[in-house]
């Protein structure tokens, strides 16, 4: 675990240096408040912080305060240190938010057992970092193709179309439904049924651009996201994602027979009504589904409600 | 003199249990200190002189904490004296506090010289 030791007098650290790596730390010397600042502002920076109260440039407190309005991704264990033992002076470590204080000459197993309850929050606080992010993924993906999920595919659609809508930028997106896909799971289980799910979540992956997203929208349906993309070319996109899955052997399925999309994809300039965009691409999937499968069909321009409305013009 | 323990200047029980015990290291700060302090005293003077008030407080705040580690009591109340004059810019004290902390540091010193000089067992 890195340390920083912040002291502006090299005999205190020296004195401390030792120490501490003795204890196992690495430590990490600043001889004056801005070089420990500059420090804690680099890469991977120590979390556990030792600042020397009075020090030139910048003190320990106007440290530790800029640390905690700075620096909220990462908790950053802070201890002052001080040969200043009045009261207010514990006040004031404690109002710049401190997290302990200890006060010149110490004991030296004082500062090591503090150390030590430091080093259990910040591995504290690490693991329930990690466990927000697994949360959070948990939360927003699909868990059998770990691609987004239902919710978040559409947070994603509304968050986009808001952006496109700012930026007076194009977007398309694309329901994608997977053919016949009752019949796999009917005729080889479920377990080669999710396997196949997972192999076509790939195979249409391999055919986006990795900036547009794709979600799992109901059983075997998707929507995919493309940002920046217009009519003509949403339609390529949509055929590239379709020819792909056409042509792909699909290893999980006995014989390597093959599976194909039927898709329907709307498209939207400056409109920036998601739920619109997604009705019309549901509508032209629908249209792909009884014009045979296996086929892309773009939205009907304008599409119905639109027309019926007469209010938004869909691209 | 004795070589570790309560001396008359300073208490270097006080400063071993700063240095968990290594005496190696120990002899390493007092060397530190002791060519330090002439140095350090000579900017005190200057400072006192120039009516340079931050100065005065810094350098005999580090002059201070460094006493405190040694357990050099007397020492450190000149110093801490000093301090707070540079601090509260009322100089009117200094250069008999000056004194006091030079005829303090004078045993502080030579017992550390003397420890510094102990064979390593």
């Amino acid at each position: 675990m890195k340390v920083l030791l912040a002291d502006d007098d090299a005999f205190f650290r020296l004195s401390l240096r030792k120490a501490l790596c003795r204890w196992g730390y690495e430590v990490v010397l600043a001889s004056d408040g801005t070089e420990a600042w500059d420090i804690l502002q680099g890469i991977d920076p120590p979390r556990l912080v030792i600042l020397d109260w009075m020090m030139p440039g910048m003190s320990g407190v106007d440290i530790c305060r800029r640390i905690r309005a700075q620096m909220s991704d990462t908790y950053s264990y802070v201890i002052l240190i001080t040969s200043r033992n009045e009261k207010e002076d514990v006040v004031t470590a404690l109002d710049a938010e401190a997290d302990d204080y200890v006060a010149k000459p110490f004991d030296i197993h004082e500062l090591r057992a503090r150390l030590q309850s430091g080093l259990r929050i910040i591995n504290l606080q690490s693991s329930l970092a990690l466990k927000q992010r697994e949360l959070f993924h948990q939360a927003t993906h699909d868990s059998l193709t770990g691609i987004w999920n239902r919710q978040a595919i559409l947070d994603i659609l509304e968050r986009e179309t808001a952006a496109a809508r700012a930026a007076r930028k194009p977007l398309s997106a694309a329901v994608v439904d997977i053919d016949d896909f009752k019949r796999v799971n009917d005729t080889f289980g479920h377990v080669v049924g999710d396997a196949v799910l997972r192999e076509t979540v790939l195979t249409m992956q391999s055919a986006l651009r990795h900036f547009d997203r794709i979600g799992r929208y109901g059983g075997e349906e998707f929507v995919i996201v493309m940002p920046g993309v217009r009519k003509g070319q949403g339609l390529k996109m949509a055929e590239r994602v379709r020819q792909r899955v056409e042509g792909h052997a699909f290893d999980s399925l006995p014989g390597r027979e093959g599976v194909t999309l039927s898709i329907g994809i709307a498209s939207d300039r400056g409109a920036g009504d998601p739920g619109l965009l997604l009705r019309s691409a549901d509508e032209a999937l629908y249209r792909a589904k009884t014009r045979g499968r296996n086929r892309v069909e773009p939205a009907a321009a304008p599409p119905p409600r639109e027309r019926r409305e007469g209010r938004r013009r869909l691209v | 003199m004795p070589s570790d323990g309560k001396g008359e200047s300073l208490d270097l029980d006080v400063a071993l249990s700063h240095v968990d015990g290594d005496r190696e290291l120990l002899r390493e700060l007092s060397g530190i200190f002791i060519e330090d302090y002439p140095r350090m005293l000579e900017e005190m003077q200057n400072s006192v002189l120039g009516r340079d008030h931050a100065t005065l407080e810094r350098l005999a705040h580090t002059l201070k904490g460094r006493l405190a580690y040694f357990g050099a009591a007397e020492a450190r109340g000149s110093a801490a004296d000093l301090e707070t004059m540079g601090r509260e810019r009322d100089l009117a004290g200094a250069w008999k506090s000056l004194e006091e902390l030079d005829s303090a540091m004078a045993g502080v010193l030579r017992e550390l010289e003397s420890f510094c000089r102990e064979r390593i067992e």
